[in-house]
């Protein structure tokens, strides 16, 4: 058959397929490459298989032609400890010198195929397919102090996407320290802060504050010395 | 030393998914805007202020080991760990010749009407876990700080009075001791 006739019998068959609203057009190919196409629409294929068989198709034929892609198990959801399967740990046979396989109990030999089982295993994250980098992000709590600059922060994820099931505080986090500078008014420019001051850092104060007539007092030992000093003060009589 | 040693690791726990936040050792707990705890407070002290209190002395008590013969230093220190947990703010303490003054720093406001509540909060809070009941007086304040005078009530209300619109000179410069000349 010739091209001629070719392009009759496809314009034919247009019009016979065609309908109102849908015109149809119709290619005729080699038989071979029909075959090609056909079973590269059927069955997928691996990448290389699949490539050689788009090579033969006809060039009118643009259907994709479905690969082989490795299967990723899905997620599964962190699950209880009591839901795994028993493991059973043999110690290698110092007879024979073997090591048995560790193959959960419950489960059959494995087969070569990926099985899809997952182990939740305390301190890893229960859903791995989060990205780390998807973790920070929105929710900051800062507990510094002057002495030692802390962060713990905690959750970094947009509410809308997936979730990790639980987020907690990193681990690298400095304690609060406890304070250890005892500032002496001594150390202060004369007059300008408290006599004593209990912080945890040096006292950045902005109020340059006179003591009238303040008398002298011995450094608390206790807070609650403190107190009980602070609960002898009594307003002065008016003049 | 009375102080105990402060882990803030897991302190808190962001769990968005069930939109919960918890902190270690009081479980559940919620952040509020501190605008909204302004505009509450002249309503709800001194009450939400004891309350705020006997809800952060667990937290103070915890970071101590001996809170009866613990020095300023380290109430300083544990009422910091109380305040930063629950995102309050940090805590140093002042004396000023007899006058004992608490410096709350970062408070979540420093306005008039958070005020109220601090007053309540500290006065409480102090007479808890000292064992000692004071009253508590804002005698100064700028955007980042609020000092308190702990004392006696009447020393309290005299300072508070004293001080407005003339700062902590002003407050202290009212008060003497109770032997001392006039």
């Amino acid at each position: 058959m010739n091209a001629g006739r070719i392009g009759k019998l496809e314009s034919l068959l247009s019009r016979v397929l065609a309908r109102k609203d849908a015109p149809r057009p119709v290619r005729i190919v080699p038989q071979r490459a029909a075959s090609a196409a056909v079973v590269a629409a059927r069955a997928p294929m691996s990448p290389p298989a699949a490539t050689a068989a788009k090579a033969e198709m006809h060039p009118s034929l643009s259907a994709e032609i479905p690969m082989v892609r490795p299967f990723v198990p899905a997620p599964i959801p962190a699950r209880d400890a009591r839901d795994l399967p028993d493991l059973d740990f043999v110690e290698t046979d110092t007879s024979t010198g073997r090591r048995p396989s560790l193959v959960p109990s419950s489960m059959p030999a494995p087969s070569g195929e990926t099985t899809g089982m997952e182990f939740d295993i305390p301190g890893t994250p229960a859903t791995p397919s989060v990205a780390p980098s998807a973790r920070d992000a929105s929710v900051e709590f800062d507990v510094s102090t002057d002495v030692a600059s802390t962060e713990s922060v905690i959750s970094r994820e947009p509410l809308a996407s997936a979730l990790p099931p639980r987020v907690e505080t990193p681990a690298p986090m400095a304690a609060i320290q406890p304070p250890s500078a005892v500032i002496p008014t001594s150390a202060h420019a004369p007059g300008s802060i408290a006599e004593h001051a209990y912080t945890a850092a040096p006292l950045a104060s902005s109020e340059a504050v006179q003591m009238r007539g303040a008398i002298p007092s011995p450094r608390a030992a206790t807070f609650r010395g403190m107190l009980q000093r602070s609960l002898g003060l009594v307003a002065k009589p008016r003049a | 030393m009375a102080i105990l040693p402060f882990d803030s690791r897991g302190v808190l726990v962001a769990d968005l998914a069930r939109g919960r936040i918890d902190l270690r050792g009081e479980g559940r707990v919620v952040a509020l805007p501190a605008g909204w705890l302004e505009r509450i407070s002249p309503q709800l002290a001194p009450d939400a202020g004891h309350a705020l209190a006997e809800a952060l002395e667990p937290s103070v008590r915890g970071a101590l080991t001996d809170v009866g013969g613990a020095s300023p230093e380290e109430i300083a220190h544990a009422l910091t760990v109380a305040f930063a947990m629950h995102g309050l703010g940090a805590v140093s303490l002042e004396s000023w010749g007899d006058a004992a003054v608490i410096v709350w720093r970062d408070p979540p406001s420093t306005q008039p009407g958070f005020r109220v509540l601090a007053e309540a909060t500290m006065a409480h809070l102090i007479s808890r876990i000292s064992d000692v009941g004071v009253s508590a007086a804002v005698i100064g304040h700028d955007a980042t700080h609020l000092r308190l005078l702990l004392s006696s009530r009447a020393a309290c209300d005299a300072a508070r009075a004293a001080s407005n619109g003339h700062g902590i000179s002003a407050a202290l410069d009212a008060l003497q001791p109770a032997a001392g000349p006039s």
